[in-house]
């Protein structure tokens, strides 16, 4: 029915559609590496502040800080004056005193300090913080244990499959209202009979429709 | 299909080639894009964007955070925050609330606590649009001097080393040779300061010019009532409301209120099935004339006689005169109804008496003051002052009239000697009386102008310095019922903008007060001891002062000479001479005066009635187009007293024969780029003579046309084959009955379209629980003011296309506003209906079926939410979309190639930096290549979800506001959750009047309307039923279940 020489063809469409498949396979493989994802991604802040010392050795409660964390979008970076609020009463030995420099720098002239945001979500995701702390997710869970980092990076992958996964399953990272900022929490009972019994409590219903994030 | 017509353009009405050729090619020609760019220029495209594929693959761009080093108390990064504030306009606050994000204004509404809009926060279309104005780059960002013709940029401190000096020196002199002069203004802080100047430099002369203005009711009240007032309608409480060319319900300081109270005597029919009566007696169509239950088309200048002969009308059948006015009767006794051939008039004459103590009488602003006093006589003899009608006096008695004022001011510049003319916001060069020649005069003498704009004044001026937006400034104003409000700034000033209040302290040699300095101090004198501070703070907050509103009087009528004012009115009338005309100033609907020319919102904006964008032109009627052998967008040669205009003519149906309406404040010479070339200047034929209205014109027809960008018949639903149908299915889409009609068929709407049975081939999803957003729109209350579209450009980012893209019929606006005439168009009762619409939300929606990326979909309150990150830019979805409310976004960032800004010369694909903080951060900007539409605002329902969940509770009803809900003056849109029967959307869905669009589609729309009713004195001898049964003379028969 089909001249010989189209024989030839089965050969090369087999051959295009294989290739087209490792394509298509190797793009979206590269699309969830962290290399894509920015997993990892620690730039140099012009302040070499260490959340492992003041959130974890010293103990500070996230909110201390990120002030806006349970009333609004944003956590919100914390103003000069919140540093100064102890660092104006604290003597540090003369290694330390150059690290604080900028702050006090800044706490001088009023100029704020341009700190690089990590945490990046593309501008059509409208991500709210207060959605999720007031609701049982705690900040690790996003975060990473931040009370552990001499300088953040990003732990998680940000990607929009990622937060579909906690939305479709909330159970897997709920925990009480009163654990939200603590970072090294563990659940006392199996993760999924807490998520579950703390799902119905808080008759929490994650939305999983486009408008929820998108607008 | 008999009953009423109804259709949507004479071009439609006609099946005109050129409309026949719109509607052929649905998104109409794409191609010309292209034609401009040369095969090197493709080349050099091609070459950039292989350059920057090699770049892709890094990560995004590295974004900052910047806290502040001490954050202001209650301060959140992302949340926003309103203030009160008010712009004034003509001498009228409009006291408005404005939502602020990081301390950029985004958004302004009215003001919900204000007693003026009845603590309803509505505002209107100018109002809104002024935040584009303050983020226009355009604006003047530093005092300019004129140095051998040309404007070198100099720098405020400059302006003051180099001022002080001549100023001193006048002030010495007692101000002799200091010319001042300033828009009309409420301020008391102007006041006061002037009050400063006078007594500091007695010999220094102010004059206020506004070139529209409310100057005759004044003058007229001042006849009748023995003093000027201003008059305030309260019409909620009348039953007849006989507007005498006053277009109440749209150029109005209080049109917002006038509207709400208007529209909710509307509503009362399906309260206790009453309603108002609207009878309306103009010559131009205007918004007030599309709600007329009886609307009588005339020219303007015989509009006072016809006010006349309705006097005299009811004097014979009656009416008795306060006894100050006895001598009027013998007067009146010339204006004898019968000759002059006013045959509505012994009808409205007895619908009067039959409602008197609930009618009232109003007279528009451009008719003469003597029209102004036979009304206020006549409202006193109805019984309507005190009930109906009330008057608060003028403040300011003793100020002569606008006119007056730009007479004497040319009459002083015209004398010898330089002298120093201060400029205070006004713009007389353009819009001063076009015989004084302002611009010659003006270059004479050393003047300095403030203003936003280096404009047509600015261009003849010594000094322009350039102005502070409102938002920028601190400020004090009364509103139209006299309210005080507090202008506090929402912003420093971009551009280090001066006040009028602060050039005036410079003039009087003070250079250290600062605007927020003068303002307080005006009001802390006032204040008693240690109360100033709380009363300060609390006229901020709320925008108002408690109790500051005029006193509402009910003042008799005063004797006067009413002989020599009907005198007055017969001496001015000519009857009308063939192929003779007359000239009707207008001011815009949407540049006003002129002062918003430069705004792409407003420019974009379709005009209520003739949905003309980007222009203006000569309003004619039909009769006379077909005389003059010219259709809408032909040139005329329209000349008076010497002087002539060349403007494109539009034919408007309903409008009066033997008169020419010229909307003002088009044809700008210097404003910023976006008014560069728009319209035409029709103050050029503006004299002292006739300010409003020039009994003798000549109009004739020019050479050649213009294309005029109206949108009317963009987005038709029906293609060339159904369009005959579509004709007949118009009172189907747009569905109006009379009140009479509703009493006797409550469910009159159901006999408008068949009822089809509706079968659905698969289980709808099940949206049971949880919200089930829906939206209502009552036609009866819609005027079709327009405030809703330039909220919802405001609040989604939508962006301008420019005059040229509306042509080709790609605006963006999310929700429009279609307009159906109805009637013979050659009658001279042609009547409008306005239909907002937005994306109908449809529960089975056509266009999700055919999107092949699923980038519209449903989310689970039944939302039709567009995911623009998916959208690959088919189009389908517009296809197949039966409402045509879906956008294509053909710009980069609002700006394509052929945006206005660009001049259509270079590619400007960013916003300038000014613009984008004008964008609202809680709405994705979108580029070029997707679909946008009406999302319901999602973004502020999410915000009131967010909010009810975290706090654990549930959303109330009317918590939610969409942008174009919340600003309706009417209160025509209503938004909720039909989940909840209590909700006043699931109301208004089992009202009576409620009908769904398209419903025979069984797309299952979210929307009702509710059907407009009018209520004539008499019903309409055919009812606009459906005359037929069903099933015969309407093709489809299958499917009827009859």
């Amino acid at each position: 029915m089909f001249p010989k020489w189209t024989n030839g063809l089965r050969v090369l469409f087999a051959g295009a559609l294989g290739f087209v498949a490792i394509y298509v396979a190797g793009i979206v493989t590269f699309g969830f590496t962290p290399y894509a994802t920015d997993v990892g991604y620690m730039p140099v802040q012009p302040v070499q502040y260490s959340h492992a010392r003041h959130a974890g050795k010293l103990g500070l409660d996230c909110r201390y800080c990120h002030v806006a964390v349970e009333e609004a979008a944003n956590a919100t970076i914390p103003p000069t004056q919140t540093c100064m609020g102890c660092h104006a009463n604290v003597t540090l030995d003369d290694a330390r005193k150059a690290l604080v420099e900028p702050i006090l720098e800044s706490y001088k002239t009023g100029m704020p300090i341009e700190w690089i945001r990590i945490h990046d979500l593309p501008d059509y995701a409208y991500f709210n913080h207060s959605a999720h702390v007031r609701r049982g997710i705690g900040c690790v869970s996003c975060h990473g244990r931040i009370d552990t980092m001499e300088v953040v990076y990003q732990d998680q992958p940000l990607s929009m499959s990622w937060c579909l996964d906690c939305h479709r399953e909330p159970e897997k990272h709920l925990r009480p209202l009163d654990q939200i900022t603590n970072m090294s929490w563990q659940p006392t009972e199996p993760q999924e009979t807490l998520g579950a019994r703390l799902r119905a409590e808080y008759k929490i219903d994650p939305p999983q429709d486009c408008s929820a994030c998108h607008r | 299909m008999t009953g009423k017509q109804h259709w949507r353009s004479l071009g439609e009405l006609s099946d005109s080639p050129r409309f026949r050729a719109f509607l052929e090619s649905e998104f109409p020609p794409l191609p010309e894009a292209w034609s401009a760019s040369s095969r090197r220029q493709f080349l050099k495209v091609m070459g950039a964007s292989l350059g920057l594929a090699g770049l892709t693959g890094c990560r995004w761009p590295k974004e900052t955070i910047v806290p502040f080093a001490s954050r202001p108390e209650n301060r959140i990064p992302g949340v926003p925050v309103q203030y009160a504030t008010a712009m004034e306009l003509g001498g009228y606050a409009r006291p408005l609330l404005v939502r602020s994000y990081d301390g950029r204004p985004i958004k302004i509404e009215g003001n919900n606590l204000h007693p003026f809009l009845a603590q309803r926060g509505r505002a209107d279309a100018l109002a809104q649009a002024a935040i584009l104005d303050m983020y226009d780059p355009d604006r003047s960002v530093n005092p300019l001097k004129r140095q051998d013709g040309r404007a070198v940029p100099r720098t405020w401190g400059e302006f003051l080393a180099e001022t002080r000096e001549p100023l001193a020196k006048l002030r010495a002199a007692g101000g002799d040779g200091l010319l001042i002069v300033s828009q009309a203004s409420s301020s008391p802080t102007l006041a006061a300061l002037r009050e400063r100047l006078h007594s500091e430099c007695p010999k220094a002369r102010w004059f206020e010019y506004e070139p529209v203005s409310f100057d005759n009711e004044r003058e007229g009240t001042r006849i009748a009532l023995g003093a000027p007032h201003r008059t305030w309608l309260k019409l909620d409480a009348a039953d007849l409301v006989v507007s005498f060319d006053d277009d109440f319900l749209m150029s109005h300081p209080a049109a917002v209120r006038y509207t709400g109270d208007f529209a909710a005597a509307r509503a009362r029919a399906d309260t206790d099935r009453t309603m108002n009566r609207l009878v309306v007696i103009e010559s131009n169509y205007s918004v007030t004339g599309s709600k007329a239950d009886h609307r009588f088309a005339e020219r303007a200048s015989d509009v006072p006689v016809r006010l006349c002969q309705l006097a005299a009308e009811l004097l014979k059948k009656g009416l008795k005169l306060p006894p100050a006015a006895a001598t009027i009767a013998e007067a009146l006794k010339g204006f004898d109804a019968g000759a002059l051939q006013a045959r509505y008039l012994p009808e409205l004459a007895d619908d009067l008496l039959a409602h008197a103590g609930r009618v009232l009488i109003s007279v528009g602003p451009r008719q003469p003051a003597e029209a102004h006093a036979v009304a206020a006589l006549l409202n006193g003899a109805l019984g309507a002052t005190g009930k109906t009608v009330a008057y608060i006096e003028a403040a300011d008695a003793a100020r002569p009239t606008h006119a007056a004022a730009i007479a004497a001011l040319a009459q002083a510049l015209g004398g010898d000697g330089r002298k120093m003319v201060l400029v205070l916001n006004a713009n007389p060069v353009f819009d001063a009386p076009a015989e004084l020649n302002f611009a010659e005069l003006l270059s004479r003498h050393d003047a300095i102008h403030l203003g936003l704009y280096a404009d047509e004044t600015a261009a003849v001026s010594g000094w322009h310095v350039n102005a502070a937006h409102f938002l920028e400034s601190w400020g004090d104003a009364r509103a139209w019922d006299g309210t005080l409000s507090i202008v506090q700034p929402l912003i420093a000033p971009l551009y280090d903008g001066k006040t009028a209040v602060e050039m005036l302290a410079h003039v009087l040699g003070d250079e250290k007060s600062t605007a927020y300095e003068l303002v307080r101090g005006t009001h802390s004198a006032a204040a008693p001891a240690g109360t100033f501070e709380t009363w300060w703070q609390k006229a901020l907050h709320d925008g108002f002062v408690e109790g500051s509103a005029a006193r509402l009087k009910a003042p008799g009528v005063a004797e006067a000479n009413w002989a020599a004012v009907l005198d007055s009115i017969r001496s001015a009338y000519a009857p009308p001479a063939e192929g003779e005309f007359e000239l009707v100033f207008a001011p815009d609907y949407k540049v006003y005066d002129g002062r918003f020319a430069n705004n792409g919102w407003l420019q974009e904006l379709p005009d209520p009635i003739t949905k003309l964008t980007w222009d203006n032109a000569a309003y004619i009627s039909p009769a006379d187009a077909r005389r003059l052998n010219v259709r809408s967008g032909d040139f005329l040669e329209v000349a008076a007293e010497g002087r002539t205009l060349r403007i494109p003519a539009y034919v408007l149906p309903g409008h009066a024969r033997g008169s020419v309406t010229l909307p003002l404040g088009y044809g700008r010479r210097s404003a910023g780029v976006v008014a560069k070339r728009v319209g035409f200047d029709t103050y050029s034929l503006r004299t002292a003579s006739g300010p409003a209205v020039v009994r003798k014109a000549s109009v004739k027809r020019g050479r050649g046309s213009r294309e005029l960008a109206t949108t009317q018949d963009h987005h038709a639903i029906d293609s060339a084959l159904g369009r005959k149908e579509m004709r007949g299915r118009v009172p189907e889409l747009a569905r109006e009955g009379t009140l009479g009609e509703y009493k006797r068929n409550p469910k009159f709407v159901e006999t408008r379209a068949h009822i089809f049975p509706l079968h659905q081939l698969f289980a709808g999803a099940d949206y049971s629980q949880g919200p089930r957003w829906a939206m209502a729109i009552d036609l009866a209350r819609c005027t079709g003011c327009s405030a809703c579209v330039v909220a919802c450009q405001a609040e989604n980012n939508v962006p301008v296309v420019g005059r040229e893209e509306v042509l080709r019929g790609r605006e963006m606006s999310w929700i429009r506003i279609d307009r159906y005439f109805t009637g013979d168009p050659e009658s001279d009762e042609v009547g409008v209906i306005h239909q907002p619409l937005a994306c109908q939300h449809c529960e089975n929606a056509p266009c999700e079926q055919v999107c092949p990326v699923a980038a519209t979909v449903h989310d689970s309150d039944g939302l039709n939410v567009m995911v623009y990150n998916r959208c690959i830019g088919t189009r389908y979805c517009s296809n197949n979309c039966p409402y045509k409310v879906r956008r294509f976004n053909w710009f980069y960032n609002h700006h394509g190639p052929k945006h206005p800004r660009s001049g259509g010369r270079w590619l400007q694909t960013k916003l300038t930096d000014i613009e984008k903080l004008g964008n609202n951060p809680d709405v994705t900007v979108r580029s070029r290549g997707v679909m946008e539409k009406c999302t319901f605002c999602v973004q502020r329902i999410n915000a009131v979800k967010i909010d009810a969940k975290n706090n654990q509770r549930e959303i109330r009803d009317g918590e939610i506001l969409t942008a174009c809900q919340q600003t309706c003056p009417a209160d025509a849109i209503v938004f909720g959750d039909l989940n909840d029967p209590s909700s006043a959307v699931s109301k208004l869905f089992g009202n009576d009047r409620a009908y769904e669009l398209l419903q025979h589609l069984n797309v299952r729309t979210r929307n009702r309307y509710l059907a407009n009713l009018k209520n004539p004195v008499r019903e309409p001898e055919h009812p606009a039923e459906h005359a037929q049964p069903h099933g015969s003379g309407h093709g489809a028969a299958e499917g009827h279940a009859g």
